[in-house]
């Protein structure tokens, strides 16, 4: 790790900051490897009945909208700024449905008659329920990235509000997909 | 997110903003309270339950999710964290003055005094309520508890604040964010916004826990078990949701203290030449950015658990579940209480022996190594409910966590013998602290040993032992820092004879009243009991009035420092003689902490005649760096 | 070299000093279960001996640091009227005779603590949990519940051992095996799976606790050795050892450790009062 005297390069400042917040994202999976370790200790490897098809549809919904918010870091390196802008829509909307599936699943298992404390329904509700607290976190990351690309303008140079807001955004698609594979998979 | 702040200049629009309708504080409560009771209503109202109280559990805690929005939103997280994210420009102007302590600072030493001020005060506060659970005990009956479910939301509440914002908030919230970037030379943190947020989550955390018994009467003290923490009164609720404040706070303070510490390191600053308490607060830090994201998980799980209610942790699910997620968390969290106090030893004792550090590769190492090793010993906490074939490896490891631990036993002897010996306060401290935390120590030997770990769980022996490491080991070293740092924090010096006085005081109650612990122990008393059999009754009645004299003991050092903070004598800027970059500078610290940032060239820990000065900046601009 | 020599001889003096002092604590109770304040069990002796045993190993060990402390303090202290104020003389950062000698001695002993006597210890308190190594054990199934000691006899077709009070009551022939059977749940509100919580079952006297954890069954084996009582000792009692809710302090029963005649008498009093 190279130290610079007075410290203030951008560039390097910029890594401090870019590391820093890798750190914060690792720190979190610890949330989701807890829970998951919860899901097996309660429920083992049992699959419970939700439906597989929803749950592909949403990694796949999920899976494409992170490749999209991050093509919008692209954008900008382009100078391209409504695209960016555009492309946080797309990848809003994507996550938007995505996350309108999980409860559509919370409403049928509820309307299904199944007892909620099921142990995999229990497990179920509770993991999907910290990843969509993530993804609203998440969700609100990019729309203001997006509001405040458009209002001071992002450049080559000078992104980061949008690169974290991506780089969180992949996270909570990884999140997911750990998720996918715990529950509708393993 | 947002470090940047937008580079749009609108001076007149900033003017505007400078004059903000309310101090921040009173603002941050208003908003508090709106957001709780708009988001109760609205939790009420989307499930609604007939004959349900005005604040039902679901509402509480909606609520309090509002209310925390709501009150960070208020203390200036709006105009400073959440404007400039949409590209609005930050307020460039804070306040000055006694005001900045109450108001959102980026500032690391105002930060890191703020940590103090709340540690401090909850220290005292927490202590308080300890000192009203020795009186209950001094009678084998009821005298001011009148009812055990009122004793035992004192005990947890005592043990939750003395854990999350005291034991491991005073000396990396407080001590490390004051003192770690002038210690590496640097002239900011790298996220001096989310710092001077996380400041304003103690304050929640700790109105949450002291507000609890409100909702209703927990009973599992700090560690809250399951099942019984499903079953008890809803204050449950705000002992997860508090220690969630808490530990959001923790989890911040090392994010930005470890970046800080990777990337603003000034020249010369290499690994190998960082200071040991530097050391301390990174492998501390790592500590929390592992574990405390796994116990704010176990506890909303938990919380989920008592609201919905599901199944986790009780009878048809794993009651032990709790208990392993707890101490996987909750050894580590001792380390975290007291590697920063290991560290400070020797970091100290150098300076007062004017005597080059001994072996201190085998110091950072023990560090280290403690870290490594603090995730492996969980299940030591679970001797008397776990399978006899986990025994033998949990013991082992227990065992073995010894070894790097008195490596920091192993620099501070080598260092004092045929010392110089400065016999000042902060080194008296620092003794004092090695000797207590022998006690600790070597009684986790005896609790390390599983047949004798078998009678001696959960009886005040371990009260004793935990109370050792906790008080004797970081308690006494944060004071040893105080009184070392007190002419760095204010430019005034203590008075060496309150200061001893202090030292001796509390050093001869905390021992007269903690030993008792284990004899207490040893002779059948249990925790948890406000009620005991009468025999041990004379014993109890002892122990509390040493404890009574230890808490005037403290309330004396507290007093002595306020003192010395505002009126005591001044100092010279670096009266001893230290080597360490913080008292390269002006005592108080400028904004923004050197004028020249100053080169290192060589080790802080060598001491002799014939050493030259570590830092270089000293003879380029003619002696200290000039104090602005 | 002196103060090496100085230091080694008062070591050696206080640490004699104090294992003579310790010696005098062991000893204070019968089998050297001074720690214990007696110990009236089979399992419970196992771990008194592990105490004794560690307290020989700490004491020398406490008294080297702390000796170091006070040595340091009293030998290498500047004082006020000494007009030095440059640094120590002696200037050495290692010492790899010292360092090595604390590694070596500090990794030996923990390895060494942790055979004997945790492990020999645990390997006592195994073969005590064998079945095989507990004939003609008597069995107790013990219940807890918020908050009460419940205990049965089923050889002997007793539901609840109540004595003349009407209290709980646990009544045990000396010198044979028991096999206490531990559950935890409410026998009167068996359809609340809710308020089955933790409990911790101890005989301070016996020197062994067992948690008791909702839905599991535990067993524990142990031989009572002495006849006492909770009215001639009060550390013979069963005391919840594990926080269980407001009624946790006064979650206690009474015990008798009675001869096997006694025990008879009782066991036809308990059947006689119909419990």
């Amino acid at each position: 790790m190279g130290i610079q005297n007075g410290n203030d390069d951008p560039a390097y400042v910029l890594r401090g900051v870019r590391t820093g917040f890798g750190v914060f994202l690792a720190s979190q999976t610890v949330v989701f490897i807890t829970i998951i370790a919860v899901r097996f200790l309660m429920a083992y490897g049992s699959v419970g009945p939700y439906s597989q098809a929803l749950g592909a549809v949403i990694t796949v919904l999920m899976v494409a909208s992170a490749l999209v918010a991050r093509t919008s870091r692209q954008a900008v390196k382009n100078g391209d700024l409504s695209a960016m802008a555009g492309r946080l829509v797309v990848a809003l909307a994507l996550g938007a449905a995505a996350f309108l599936l999980v409860l559509l699943e919370w409403v049928a298992l509820r309307q299904s008659g199944i007892a909620m404390t099921t142990p995999t329904l229990e497990v179920y509700f509770t993991l999907t329920g910290f990843w969509l607290l993530y993804a609203l976190i998440g969700g609100f990351l990019l729309i203001a990235a997006r509001a405040r690309g458009l209002r001071v303008g992002y450049t080559a140079a000078s992104h980061w509000d949008l690169e974290a807001a991506t780089y969180f955004w992949t996270f909570v698609a990884l999140a997911w997909i750990a998720v996918y594979l715990v529950l509708y998979v393993l | 997110m947002a470090q940047r702040q937008a580079q749009v200049p609108s001076p007149p629009e900033l003017r505007a903003k400078a004059r903000r309708p309310m101090v921040p504080v009173f603002r941050a409560v208003l908003w508090a309270t709106i957001g709780f009771v708009v988001i109760n209503a609205m939790a009420a109202w989307l499930d609604p339950s007939p004959n349900s109280p005005y604040l039902p559990a679901v509402g509480a805690v909606a609520g309090w999710f509002g209310g925390l929005i709501g009150w960070l939103l208020g203390i200036g997280g709006y105009e400073h964290v959440i404007r400039p994210m949409f590209g609005h420009p930050a307020p460039v102007s804070h306040s000055t003055g006694w005001r900045q302590y109450f108001d959102f600072s980026t500032n690391h030493k105002v930060i890191g005094t703020q940590y103090l001020i709340f540690s401090t005060a909850t220290f005292f506060w927490a202590g308080l309520i300890a000192m009203a659970m020795r009186f209950q005990l001094m009678s084998w009956r009821p005298t001011i508890f009148q009812y055990p479910q009122n004793y035992l939301n004192a005990v947890g509440i005592h043990g939750t604040l003395m854990m999350f914002t005291v034991a491991t908030v005073a000396m990396i919230g407080g001590l490390g964010n004051y003192m770690v970037p002038l210690m590496i030379g640097a002239r900011e943190t790298v996220f001096p916004k989310a710092s001077g947020l996380s400041i304003w989550l103690v304050p929640i955390g700790v109105m949450t826990v002291t507000m609890s018994p409100l909702l209703g009467n927990w009973t599992t003290g700090w560690r809250g078990y399951e099942p019984l923490a499903a079953s008890d009164g809803n204050g449950m609720l705000f002992y997860y949701l508090g220690v969630f404040a808490l530990t959001t706070s923790s989890l911040i303070v090392s994010l930005n203290l470890t970046t800080t510490i990777i990337f603003k390191r000034t020249k010369g600053m290499t690994w190998n030449r960082l200071p040991i308490f530097v050391w301390g607060i990174l492998t501390v830090s790592l500590l929390n950015i592992i574990w405390l994201p796994e116990i704010q998980a176990a506890f909303i799980i938990s919380l989920l658990d008592k609201l919905i209610p599901f199944n986790f942790f009780n009878a048809l699910g794993q009651p032990l579940g709790y208990a392993e997620l707890f101490w996987l968390f909750g050894h580590p969290e001792v380390y975290i209480v007291v590697v920063p106090a290991l560290a400070m030893w020797n970091e100290l004792l150098p300076v007062f022996t004017r005597k080059s550090l001994f072996a201190r590769p085998m110091a950072v190492l023990g560090l280290v190594f403690v870290m490594m090793l603090s995730g492996m010993v969980w299940a030591h906490h679970m001797f008397t409910n776990m399978r006899f074939s986990e025994m033998l490896p949990f013991s082992f490891f227990t065992e073995m966590i010894s070894i790097p631990t008195g490596f920091a036993y192993l620099a501070a002897i080598g260092t004092l013998w045929k010392s110089r010996l400065r016999l000042t306060t902060p080194a008296l401290l620092v003794l004092m602290s090695m000797f207590n935390f022998l006690i600790g120590g070597l009684t986790g030997l005896f609790l390390a040993d599983v047949p004798a770990n078998l009678q001696l769980h959960d009886t005040f022996f371990v009260v004793g032992h935990f109370h050792y490491t906790i008080i004797g080991g970081m308690v006494f070293s944060w004071m040893a820092a105080m009184y070392y740092w007190l002419p760095k924090f204010t430019g005034r010096t203590y008075s060496e004879f309150w200061g001893k006085l202090g030292a001796i005081w509390v050093f001869i109650t905390f021992n007269l009243t903690f030993s008792n612990f284990f004899i207490l122990g040893l002779r059948g008393m249990n925790r948890w009991v406000s009620s005991y059999p009468h025999y041990l009754m004379s014993e109890n009645f002892w122990t509390s009035i040493y404890a009574f004299l230890l808490g005037a003991g403290f309330l004396l050092n507290l007093v002595h420092i306020l003192w010395a903070w505002n009126a005591g004598p001044k100092v010279k800027e670096n009266p001893w003689e230290a080597k360490t970059l913080e008292w390269h500078t002006s005592s108080p610290p400028p904004a923004k902490n050197f004028d020249v940032l100053p080169e290192v060239v060589g080790s802080f820990y060598v001491y002799g005649d014939q050493v030259p000065e570590p830092v270089a900046a000293a003879s380029q601009i003619g002696g200290r760096a000039p104090s602005v | 070299m002196s103060d090496v020599v100085i230091f080694g001889i008062l070591w050696i003096v206080f640490s004699v000093l104090g294992e003579l002092g310790a010696k005098a604590w062991v000893d204070s109770a019968p089998q050297g279960s001074g720690p214990y304040f007696g110990v009236a069990s089979n399992v419970g002796l196992v771990g008194v001996h592990a105490f004794d045993f560690l307290v020989w190993v700490a004491l020398p060990i406490f008294v080297f640091v702390a000796l170091m402390i006070v040595f340091s303090m009293v030998r290498f202290h500047v004082r006020k009227d000494s007009p030095a104020t440059g640094d120590a003389p002696a200037q050495f950062r290692n010492n790899k005779a010292f360092v090595g000698i604390w590694v070596v001695a500090s990794i030996l002993i923990n390895v060494l603590i942790w055979l004997h006597p945790n492990a020999s210890g645990l390997e006592t308190v195994f073969a005590a949990q064998a079945p095989q190594n507990n004939p003609n054990a008597l069995v107790v199934d013990v219940t807890a519940r918020q908050w009460e000691w419940i205990f049965s006899y089923p050889q002997y077709h007793i539901t609840q051992s109540l004595n003349a009070a009407g209290q709980d009551v646990l009544y045990l022939p000396v010198n044979r095996p028991v096999k206490f059977v531990l559950r935890s749940y409410d026998p009167f509100h068996a359809y609340d799976y809710q308020i089955a919580v933790i409990h911790g079952f101890w005989i301070p006297a016996f020197g062994i606790k067992l948690d008791v954890v909702p839905g599991e069954t535990r067993q524990l084996y142990l031989t009572p050795t002495k006849l006492t009582s909770t009215e001639q000792n009060p550390m013979t009692r069963v005391q919840c050892s594990e926080v269980c809710g407001p009624g946790h302090p006064y979650m206690e029963a009474n015990v008798h450790v009675v001869t096997a005649a006694q025990f008879a008498a009782w066991v036809k009093g308990q059947q006689a009062a119909g419990n």
